[in-house]
């Protein structure tokens, strides 16, 4: 054991300059109390070295790994790498996650965090080897698929148990949707990281430790995992994920109108098309085992493989929840497993398929309408549910060819390139591409809408009115702060800003300390909630936290996160709201027909949410006074200088 | 000593656990239980040692097994477990008792 023992936390992080070769290790235990290491670090990292001028590509942008102080250890979920940077989607603050052992690996290798700077001169990788820390040559990984990377690695290296993070052909030429993934099908999605990753000419990160985890009171520590994990195992919930995972939610999102359908022109699929995409049918039919990571109570992953049909003979992994939404629904697709072959794709080639339908969808609606011809496509009829020019506009974008060069930009970008009124069509909160309907649930809406990295559903939405779960309402109350009446109703907006500011603070919690939201009551109100982090938390570290205390830290990352934004975009409240087709239009069949987002109390939900949070109404600004609450007054003087103080 | 385990989704919970029953500290290195993705096929190969650093023993004197506790098909890990036990564990036992 080191002279100095560490606990949760491994106290040591790499920076690695790849412009230089400069390879240096620092303590980095000044993050823990006040940012929860993880993304609470990577925000203040960020926001304290990056300049004005540094723009996502430019080779001082930094990209921050980090595994979490609970990873390696048995608490519920912990299993969860992230990766911060300045992200070419939105321009600013860009943050991801992925379910990994390679996270569990970097944390054995001795580290909490690396941060990678500077930009190498040809393509390299990383390889971590405990102590030993090498930049190696890439060039003929270069161009590879990740499954192929990952083999090739593992060959080369004389391992085929390394774990290894990649990015793709989209991430090489920077499509701004590519991701990186983490083996064969687990992805850090959103934001473009990939592309940042693929602009500094880094193939790969590899890890290898042996170095243990140690925590400050296994007693305590233990009883508080097992009586999580009890309760977790005691509920419905835990055996319908376990059994089909996030496709469990496809009879509940059908019913209350939580599907986009042909580019979010419907909410949900129709019922003569429904028959045949079923991800459960897929599941039953195709499952050869399960796919799970360190500390899940519920293992929702899954391998198959594809036995008849056009795709028969593809061994893949099930796709999550995400991919009905972003290619089934979106993208009006006929056939089952195409889910499959799309996520399959867009996995090897490093593209995010959350987003992937993003732009595709925009091109379908826009070529149905008559606003893209095929003289604009270089010939190709992009018409509603063709599956293979789906597949062929994947690898357009991950390579930037022909049409697909305009496609991987984005939906949002797409649109103001071509003008032709075609920005309507394109569904985006912040230029981030979107699969979450929001226009059927106001409390997912908000927090989707507000999210500071643009969009997605995993730094402040709650689930609750969407998982189909009855709330009890003492439950509710005690820990939301809201009657459960009102936090499953979709159609409620009074509360809804209360239970979006909770669950900031418990994604937060969960992406800095390395723990999967599934164990959370993101996904069940009996699942871990915050008093069950903070004691998990105190016990490993042997230091005192509460749910007030993670509060404050997560409150002040938020405070950094929209500090980022604020210098390095123009976003403001005017981008705090759902796509316009989500504002504008009634959902038009299904349960909810004829439901549509009141803009006059969109706006109060808002205003009550800025409140909430000490933020200027006006422009969605923090003040002063917000900013030294958390002890940053040096950002507020920052904040002053260039304009963007809100007012008290 | 090897064995099928068909819903054995890879997550090595199994294996932290376990470290943390032999060493005190959290390191899935460090233990008697091996979860070894498959090379030429899909799934998980479930490893228990027999000797080594780490060996395991079957958790004597736990009421339950340290892996067990934290898999999520107990039953199916329950029923490997006893059987490494009755086929295995008296042979180690002798050994030790010799020593």
């Amino acid at each position: 054991m080191n002279e100095k023992t560490s606990y949760a936390y491994m106290g040591k992080a790499l920076r690695i300059n790849l412009s230089t070769g400069d390879i240096k290790t620092f303590d980095n235990s000044a993050y823990f109390d006040d940012w929860l290491g993880g993304s609470g670090l990577a925000a203040k990292i960020l926001y304290d070295e990056l300049k004005d001028w540094h723009t996502p590509y430019d080779p001082m942008n930094k990209m921050i790994f980090s595994s979490g102080a609970l990873m390696g250890t048995v608490a519920p979920g912990a299993c969860k790498i992230s990766l911060s940077t300045l992200g070419p989607v939105t321009g600013g603050w860009a943050t991801g996650s992925s379910d990994s052992h390679i996270g569990l690996e970097l944390k054995h290798a001795g580290y909490d965090d690396v941060i990678v700077e500077g930009r190498s001169y040809s393509p390299c990788y990383l390889l971590i080897t405990d102590d030993k820390v090498e930049i190696r040559d890439a060039k003929h990984l270069w161009g590879l698929t990740t499954s192929k990377t990952l083999e090739a690695l593992r060959e080369e290296l004389n391992d085929n148990k390394l774990h290894v993070l990649s990015i793709g052909p989209a991430g090489e030429n920077l499509s701004r949707n590519a991701c990186l993934i983490q083996d064969k099908n687990r992805a850090i999605g959103r934001c473009g990281s990939g592309a940042v990753m693929g602009s500094k000419n880094l193939k790969a990160v590899v890890c290898k430790g042996s170095k243990p985890v140690n925590i400050a009171q296994p007693e305590r520590f233990i009883k508080k995992v097992l009586e999580c994990r009890d309760r977790i195992n005691s509920r419905e919930t835990t055996k319908t994920l376990g059994e089909y995972g996030t496709p469990s939610a496809w009879h509940h999102k059908q019913n209350i109108c939580g599907i986009p359908y042909k580019n979010f022109q419907e909410c949900r699929i129709p019922d003569e098309e429904a028959k045949n995409l079923n991800p459960m049918d897929i599941i039953d039919k195709y499952q050869v085992t399960r796919q799970g990571f360190p500390g899940c109570v519920i293992c929702c992953g899954r391998q198959v493989h594809v036995t008849d049909g056009p795709y028969k003979g593809l061994n893949t992994f099930m796709s999550q929840w995400e991919v009905v939404g972003a290619i089934i629904g979106k993208l009006g697709v006929k056939t089952g497993e195409f889910m499959l072959a799309a996520n399959d794709l867009c996995n090897d080639l490093g593209l995010d398929v959350d987003v992937a339908g993003g732009a595709i969808g925009w091109a379908m609606e826009c070529y149905d309408r008559g606003i893209l011809t095929k003289e604009d496509t270089g010939g190709i009829e992009i018409k509603w549910g063709d599956e293979q020019v789906i597949l062929k506009l994947i690898e357009m974008m991950s390579y930037r060819k022909g049409f697909g060069n305009l496609l991987a930009e984005g939906s949002a970008r797409a649109a103001e390139i071509l003008g032709r009124g075609s920005d309507y069509y394109a569904i985006h909160v912040k230029k981030q591409d979107l699969y979450e309907l929001m226009r059927s649930s106001n409390g997912w809406c908000l927090g989707t809408a507000v999210s500071t990295r643009g969009g997605g559903h995993t730094t402040g939405t709650p689930n609750c009115e969407q998982s189909g779960l009855e709330m009890d309402n003492e439950m509710s109350l005690k820990i939301l702060g809201v009657p459960g009446d009102i936090a499953v109703d979709p159609a409620a907006y009074e509360g809804k800003a209360k239970i979006v500011y909770y669950h900031e603070i418990l994604h937060r919690a969960c992406n800095c300390l390395g723990i999967c939201i599934f164990n959370t009551i993101h996904m069940d109100m009996n699942y871990m909630n915050l008093d069950d982090i903070a004691e998990l938390l105190s016990a490993a570290t042997g230091k005192e936290f509460t749910t007030d205390k993670l509060e404050e830290i997560a409150m002040r990352q938020l405070n950094m996160e929209k500090a980022i934004n604020l210098r390095f975009t123009d976003l403001a409240r005017k981008d705090d709201y759902p796509p316009k087709r989500e504002m504008n239009e009634a959902i038009p069949k299904g349960s909810r027909k004829g439901w549509k987002i009141d803009r006059d109390k969109y706006d109060g939900m808002l205003d009550e949410y800025y409140d909430m949070h000490g933020w200027d109404k006006s422009n969605g600004y923090p003040t002063r006074k917000t900013y030294e609450k958390y002890g940053l007054s040096y950002v507020a003087d920052d904040m002053e200088k260039i304009g963007k103080l809100g007012a008290e | 000593m090897d064995f099928e385990l068909k819903d054995c989704g890879g997550c090595r919970t199994c294996q932290i656990a376990c470290s943390f029953k032999l060493t005190g500290q959290f390191n899935y290195n460090a233990t008697a239980i091996d979860i070894i993705e498959k090379q030429d096929n899909t799934g998980y190969i479930v490893r228990i040692a027999e000797d080594g650093a780490y060996k395991c023993d079957g958790c004597n004197g736990h009421d339950e097994p340290m892996c067990i506790r934290y898999c999520h098909i107990d039953k199916d890990l329950n029923e490997l477990i006893n059987t490494f036990k009755k086929e295995r564990l008296i042979t180690v036992g002798k050994e030790s008792s010799n020593e």
